[in-house]
């Protein structure tokens, strides 16, 4: 599945260590036409990238044990090849705590489907075809 | 009369003329003779030869003027006697008569008229006697009593001027005012003992026999702003120019800075001139009310700075800087601790190279039951100790390196004051003097205990802020924590539904299929369950925050208990790669409150699995020793830091920063304390970093009544309802 989804077009990577969470995002997604894959942690999806898969946009989690929304954040902005990636955080901490992460949009649970497909489609315009 | 009677008679007559005429004869003091009719002498006694010089054949037949001065001859008083006599029978005088040798002598004369049988007149009896020497004897007699007299008033007049001297004296040396007098040249000629004091000298004396050097080293002058005074603006200096003048003058004493204010007036004497010889200063010290205003200005100060913040270590630091300099050359704080014992929390020292050795004397000799800290917290009674001497030191420290280090110190006197909060002592507040040799007495005690009362409420205030803050912190904590948890399974439940509802509008459902839609149904069904069971945890913490633990107590096997815990966690377990294994030995029943235990063991459980991924866990529950049953949970995990072990069963507190970022409240722990405590059990861990961590929980097994005597029992608090 990784390899296929490395290579498809557009898919999204959603990075939630809330397994029952994470799972019901990318369900969702799928019903709303777009691929997606789903990881725990923040070092879970800089494995993933290293693989060379280049989502359209990431959904990325803030708190999370192993590596934080922040940290991964930040080691994406060292890798010229994954720091143009637009990233969506989706959060449960105050506005003053989430705020500090350079992000496209910030997401404050508990999110809204609506707004995170809308959100989403600014940035993967082909996944919802 | 008979015949022979007038023999007999004749014959004592002619005796007596015979014993008469011996009189005449042999008398010496007295010149006795007869003055014939016609002023010539007729007799002479050798009393008259002594008296007047003449012998009996110079002078019989001479006139008797020739005894009179040449004034009284020429004014006929030789005649006039004469011709009184005669006419009166009688004169008497004391005057001055001439000697043979032409000497005067004062003379008590008296001139009798002699008559005959037959009363013919035959002459005059002149006395004389030479009253020199009387009136010699009487005059050194009156000399000798007006000197005597003299003598006499001038030892009065001297005793009295003695007597005004030393009364002036004592009175310029027992009032309060000080004096001092100076010559042309500053040389000082009088001072009194008040005067002498306020120069910090011992007595007058000590100033008036002081060299120069000596007074300059003792004290300085300085104006009312602190200023030094130039040499001629000083008041007395002035008044030797021939101004009265006065000023206001600090003496600050050289040796230990001690001030005493005065109010010095000067004014020049003058002599008979008009030129100044003296000048006369008086000192009217008021130190005392000085201090009174500085009193008055250190406690609005106080009561500004104790204001001004209401965190608890900076008011007690501000409580102790507010002493010093001014009240002490150190004071500091000292609040009870819930042992009991008192905490130094604050010290202020005008040197700051002595506040260490102050910290360190206290850190080394902490103030023993008996000493006067405790005593001022018990009695809540201010203690003065007006003058620290070194036999007192000695006494209050047997240890020889203690008795160095307070002699270092340099303690002269000292305060103890309670901090008294309602009827409560809280506290002490030391004030010590050291450096600036002051000495305290009734009234810095006063200031004292007044800074001492202002200090006791604003730390009062303070704690009450803080804990107040705390409060507030652990109620924004909890809120934020139970928000954040509240919204990751809101989450989950929110899109499943949103899709659903989203595919059905657009008409996606039927991609959807009957078999996927069930599933999302499931999940949302299981969020719902979740979400509930957090709402009725974070409830539950809630009231147990503010409220004692209520235990429904029925017989319960903890074996049982952990068994269906561990299945419940098998799936989460294996997720994170882990392996519960479970040992049981012995009975291990007790009178407990099952649901209340099943939260405590799955609490440790879920612990375990959350911060042990892929190591292998542990439980073991034996019947303990003496009436305990044990639960241990072990992991292999990272373990705790030691620094950590009481922490973590805080509330809210999470074991390391990262758990921050893991799901959890920080109350897992919080809670399982306050189940076994309630049940009259404790948790302990035992961990080291790198190898696991090992909690233990050790619960009496009791039964009805002894678990009933447990909840009633003061030291678990309270009234607690047992349900049987």
């Amino acid at each position: 599945m990784t390899d296929a989804l490395a290579t498809a077009h557009e898919h999204i990577l959603v990075v939630e260590d809330d397994k029952d969470l994470r799972e019901s995002l990318c369900e969702a997604l799928e019903l709303e036409g777009y691929a997606s894959f789903g990881v725990e942690n923040g070092q879970a999806a800089l494995k993933y990238l290293e693989t060379g898969a280049r989502p359209c946009v990431i959904l990325l989690d803030l708190m999370m044990p192993v590596m934080d929304g922040w940290t991964f954040r930040r080691e994406m902005m060292k890798d010229e090849s994954l720091a143009t990636i637009p990233v969506i955080v989706m959060t449960a901490a105050t506005a003053a705590r989430a705020g500090v992460i350079d992000a496209e949009v910030i997401l404050y649970k508990p999110l809204h489907m609506g707004k995170v497909v809308d959100t989403v489609q600014e940035h993967c315009p082909e996944g919802a075809a | 009369m008979g015949a022979l009677e007038n023999t007999r008679n004749r014959q004592v007559g002619e005796e007596a003329v015979d014993l008469l005429a011996l009189l005449v004869e042999q008398v010496v003091d007295y010149a006795i003779f007869v003055i014939d009719e016609d002023g010539k002498i007729a007799s002479w006694n050798p009393g008259a030869e002594r008296i007047k010089g003449y012998c009996a054949d110079e002078i019989i037949g001479q006139p008797y003027s020739v005894f009179f001065s040449e004034e009284d001859r020429a004014a006929g008083k030789p005649t006039q006697i004469l011709s009184h006599v005669r006419a009166h029978g009688r004169f008497e005088e004391e005057g001055w008569r001439v000697r043979k040798d032409g000497t005067r002598f004062l003379a008590s004369v008296v001139v009798t008229a002699l008559h005959d049988r037959r009363g013919v007149f035959r002459g005059y009896a002149k006395i004389t006697r030479d009253l020199t020497e009387r009136r010699q004897a009487e005059e050194s007699a009156r000399l000798a009593a007006a000197e005597q007299a003299a003598r006499r008033q001038a030892e009065l007049d001297e005793r009295e001027m003695r007597r005004s001297r030393d009364q002036l004296d004592l009175i310029l040396r027992s009032i309060t005012e000080g004096v001092v007098v100076q010559t042309l040249e500053h040389k000082l000629v009088f001072a009194n003992d008040a005067a002498a004091r306020l120069c910090g000298f011992h007595s007058a004396e000590a100033l008036l026999s002081a060299s120069l050097q000596q007074v300059l080293d003792t004290f300085e002058m300085l104006r009312e702003d602190g200023a030094p005074f130039g040499r001629d603006e000083l008041p007395a200096r002035l008044a030797l120019q021939g101004t009265p003048a006065s000023a206001v003058v600090r003496f600050r004493m050289k040796r230990g800075g001690e001030e005493r204010w005065s109010f010095v007036s000067a004014a020049p004497v003058f002599d008979g001139r008009g030129g100044v010889e003296l000048a006369v200063s008086v000192f009217r010290e008021f130190t005392e009310r000085r201090r009174t205003e500085q009193a008055w200005q250190v406690l609005a100060e106080a009561s500004a700075a104790l204001g001004s913040s209401l965190e608890y270590q900076t008011t007690l630091k501000q409580v102790a800087e507010l002493a010093v300099p001014r009240v002490a050359d150190w004071c500091s704080v000292d609040i009870l601790s819930a042992d009991g014992s008192l905490e130094q929390l604050a010290v202020a020292h005008v040197d700051p190279s002595k506040r260490e050795l102050a910290h360190e004397w206290r850190r080394r000799w902490p103030p023993r039951p008996d000493s006067t800290a405790y005593q001022v917290v018990r009695s809540g009674l201010p203690e003065l100790l007006a003058e620290i001497t070194t036999e007192m030191i000695e006494a209050g420290a047997p240890d020889p390196e203690q008795r160095r280090l307070t002699l270092d110190l340099g303690l002269r006197a000292a305060m103890v004051v309670p901090l008294v909060v309602g009827k409560k002592s809280i506290g002490v507040m030391s004030f010590v003097a050291a450096e600036s040799a002051r000495r305290y007495g009734t009234e810095d005690l006063i200031l004292a205990t007044e800074i001492a009362r202002r200090a006791s409420l604003a730390i009062e205030n303070a704690r009450a802020y803080t804990e107040a803050r705390e409060a507030v912190q652990t109620r924004d904590n909890f809120l934020a924590i139970a928000s954040h948890e509240l919204r990751t399974p809101l989450s989950a439940l929110s899109v499943l539904i949103s899709s659903v509802v989203r595919a059905a509008s657009q008409g996606r459902l039927t991609k959807l299929g009957p078999e996927a839609l069930l599933t999302r149904m499931v999940k949302a069904e299981r969020q719902m369950a979740q979400v509930a069971r957090l709402v009725d945890r974070l409830l539950d913490v809630s009231r147990l925050s503010t409220q004692d633990l209520r235990l429904e107590r029925e017989q319960t096997d903890l074996a049982d208990i952990v068994r269906g815990v561990i299945a419940r966690y098998e799936e989460a377990a294996a997720e994170a790669g882990s392996r519960i294994e479970l040992a049981v030995a012995g009975v291990t029943t007790g009178w407990w409150d099952r649901s209340r235990i099943d939260q405590m063991v799955t609490n440790l459980v879920g612990n375990a699995v959350k911060h042990a991924p892929g190591a292998s866990i542990t439980v073991s529950v034996s019947s303990g020793t003496s009436g305990y049953a044990r639960l241990m949970v072990h992991d292999e995990g990272p373990g705790v830091p030691t620094e950590d072990h009481e922490r973590i069963f805080g509330q809210f507190e999470r074991a390391t920063d990262s758990d921050n970022n893991r799901p959890g409240m920080g109350l897992g722990l919080w809670l399982v304390r306050k189940i076994a405590t309630a049940h009259g059990g404790t948790v302990t861990l035992d961990s080291e970093p790198g190898s696991g961590a090992t909690f233990i929980v050790l619960l009496p097994t009791g039964d009805r009544v002894a678990a009933a005597a447990t909840e009633q029992s003061p030291a678990h608090g309270g009234k607690k309802i047992v349900r049987t």
